[in-house]
């Protein structure tokens, strides 16, 4: 007779302080989360609204409803203002639900397209598509180099975080050094082809200005296709806030949460860099603030995050329009001056945690 | 009678052979440095003979030789060794001080903070250049300073945590910078600026920052014991007769005035102040940190000198701001810092 299997004794895994998003709780109540999304869908059209009503020429918001429909001023409103509107909320929002991935992906509060280099490795290989392609390949050739960059960068920095076990902190130092690395040959390739540079600095920081219908045509159907995955990723973002023995005992892949989540991230980040150049913190912004107002649960998180990341890259960038007429300031920069302060302000309360 | 060697005491011996220890590295590097600024001055746009630059230098017959040697690549040289040895003494300064090996003039934002207040002073001002460009500049490195000051001592964050709060400065000191020259319109000038550069050099240039530079690294050897105890802990310090204090505050004064002027004249030249003591330190010798600090004046103009030449042949006929090329180096060379840093 053989001695009865004793069962496994190992002890429940706990996962780490270190965890990014808190694993869902029962968090606000509906009534409450329904209230945030109200609240911030308003918020975002009427900065839209006034968005659309400033700029050189200022329109009333009168005009801009009879503009939208086809009035007297159809051609400013639905060529220039519109667009530009448009884009900004698209690419706000792709952005934002990347930082939710990747911060569940990584475990990382801090985690970001930006803060890890993402969106600078995207304008690495926009920058070289620019250079090797003819000018009549660039429509196609820009894209693809931004998915490249986006896609080498998330790589290198997975390659490098799994190989020394990085921690929270020490991932985003990593990080920035690529981030860094990625500015250096940017500057070396502008260097090199000083012709092209001017163009090239205002799209680096991001921005949105000269944003037409077929940039918009163009991110929607980008975001389209990336849909189904975004719906899959948001599945697993929960799943992923637990460490991968926890995902293991509740009947999940961990390498496949996790890749899920990165390729999808990794894919936004690249559609987004491709309209707007490179949006400093918003990705670690919005998340953040979504978090504040309905919990981590991913199915509330991910539409809420988009939603305010839509709305601080439409204020970023009304924000750098207004503020100094008549130049312009890139919303990414605009961006970068607000989410700065925040990610030191994480830094400390990160720090606080483990003391 | 016993000859003087066996008479000595066994100490010697040992503190005789450190001492050529100690030497050997600093000559070596000198070696190099010389070499490197005749290579310096000989190479470039138009190619000169090594014969015809010290004819150049020295036969002063108005030819184009002279005037190229004297006004264009001489004061360059000597330009990159100064800015050179100020970052590499400040990186070493600010590593001590904060016992924090990630520490240095650009990883703190301290040059980030220079910069924009030149900038600030220098779109508000613009009939300001030169020489006026190092008091804004002090200022800028001396409130970032502060703020990264407040937060090592505050204990608000850990080592790598205040590397990053660092990185995250500069990123946004630079954002205000590229704000800054958007809304004046004169970024075609001061891009080049902006990665650091050293083209354009003259000699005015060298005079604003070599007294701070002579004055700097004096005050560091001449102090140099009392700094170098800074590494200890504040109790220690303290125990060992030390005003911690006020050596503190002197050692971050040493720091935004190297750094400060450093960047008056040729832009925030990033990675030099950070990778420089890390090789310095590896070097055959003991840990003194006057030692330490004559290694880095003599190393860190070697690596900005090669860096410049690089920059200047690599992309010919167009020049790469020597600061893309420290960057290029330093970044790597930072993450490797930091995934070590993680494994003590």
């Amino acid at each position: 007779m053989t001695p009865p299997m004793k069962p496994p004794a190992t002890p429940p895994m706990t996962p780490p302080a270190a965890q990014a998003p808190t694993p869902p709780t029962a968090g606000p109540r509906p009534a409450r989360i329904l209230l945030a999304c109200t609240a911030a869908l308003t918020l975002l059209v009427l900065i839209a609204l006034v968005s659309i009503a400033r700029g050189a020429v200022s329109l009333s918001l009168s005009d801009v409803v009879d503009g939208l429909t086809g009035g007297s001023n159809a051609f400013i409103v639905q060529e220039y203002r519109l667009p530009r509107v448009l884009v900004a909320i698209l690419a706000g929002g792709a952005l934002a639900i990347a930082g939710v991935f990747l911060q569940a992906a990584m475990r990382n509060p801090l985690a970001s397209p930006d803060v890890v280099g993402l969106s600078k490795g995207g304008g690495v290989g926009a920058t070289v598509a620019v250079m090797l392609a003819s000018p009549a390949s660039q429509v196609w050739a820009v894209p693809l180099g931004v998915l490249a960059g986006t896609t080498l960068t998330a790589a290198a920095l997975l390659v490098i975080s799994r190989r020394i076990g990085a921690s929270t902190v020490t991932l985003v130092l990593v990080g920035a050094a690529l981030a860094a690395l990625a500015g250096a040959a940017i500057e070396y390739l502008l260097v090199r082809e000083p012709q092209s540079a001017d163009q090239a600095l205002v799209w680096l920081a991001g921005s949105v200005y000269g944003s037409d219908r077929s940039d918009v045509t163009a991110l929607l159907v980008w975001l389209a296709v990336c849909l189904p995955l975004v719906v899959v990723a948001t599945r697993a973002a929960d799943l992923a806030g637990f460490g991968d023995d926890s995902i293991v005992s509740l009947g999940g892949h961990p390498v496949r949460v996790r890749a899920t989540l990165i390729i999808a991230a990794v894919l936004l980040t690249a559609g987004a860099v491709t309209s707007v150049g490179g949006i400093g913190f918003l990705g670690l912004l919005a998340p953040h603030l979504a978090r504040f107002a309905v919990g981590s649960r991913a199915r509330h998180l991910v539409p809420m995050s988009a939603v305010t990341g839509a709305l601080i890259l439409c204020l970023a960038d009304f924000v750098g329009r207004v503020v100094a007429l008549p130049n312009e300031i890139p919303a990414g920069i605009v961006a970068v001056v607000v989410g700065g302060p925040y990610l030191l302000f994480l830094l400390i309360r990160e720090t606080r945690k483990h003391a | 009678m016993s000859t003087p060697d066996t008479a000595a005491p066994p100490r010697s011996a040992p503190a005789r052979s450190a001492h050529a220890a100690d030497l050997g590295p600093i000559l070596v590097l000198t070696a190099l440095l010389a070499a490197g600024v005749v290579a310096s001055v000989c190479v470039g746009a138009s190619g000169l003979p090594f014969a015809r630059a010290v004819h150049g230098l020295f036969v002063w017959d108005g030819s184009a030789d002279h005037a190229l040697v004297l006004d264009v690549r001489l004061p360059r040289a000597v330009l990159t060794v100064l800015v050179g040895a100020n970052l590499a003494v400040a990186g070493l300064i600010a590593q001590t001080l904060t016992r924090n090996p990630l520490a240095s003039p650009q990883t703190f934002g301290i040059n980030a903070g220079a910069s924009v207040a030149i900038v600030l002073v220098a779109v508000a001002l613009p009939s300001l250049g030169g020489a006026g460009l190092v008091v804004p500049a002090f200022a800028g490195a001396a409130a970032v300073g502060a703020i990264m000051w407040f937060l090592s001592v505050s204990g608000a964050v850990t080592t790598v945590g205040l590397a990053l709060a660092g990185v995250t400065l500069q990123l946004v000191l630079t954002a205000l910078v590229q704000a800054l020259l958007i809304m004046s319109n004169t970024t075609q000038d001061m891009v080049f600026w902006l990665a650091g550069s050293v083209t354009g050099a003259d000699w005015s240039k060298v005079a604003v920052i070599l007294p701070f530079t002579l004055v700097c690294c004096a005050v560091v050897l001449l102090a140099g014991r009392h700094l170098g105890l800074l590494q200890l802990d504040v109790m220690t310090g303290g125990s060992l007769g030390q005003n911690t204090r006020r050596v503190a505050g002197l050692a971050s004064a040493l720091v935004v005035l190297l750094a400060g002027s450093a960047v008056a004249v040729s832009g925030p030249v990033g990675f030099v102040g950070l990778i420089v003591p890390h090789i310095v330190r590896r070097l055959p010798g003991g840990g003194d940190l006057r030692r330490l600090a004559v290694l880095c004046m003599v190393g860190g103009p070697v690596l900005l000198v090669c860096a410049d030449l690089a920059g200047r042949v690599v992309a010919f006929p167009q020049e790469l701001p020597v600061g893309i090329v420290t960057a290029l180096i330093g970044a790597p060379s930072f993450v490797f810092l930091a995934v070590r840093q993680r494994h003590r």
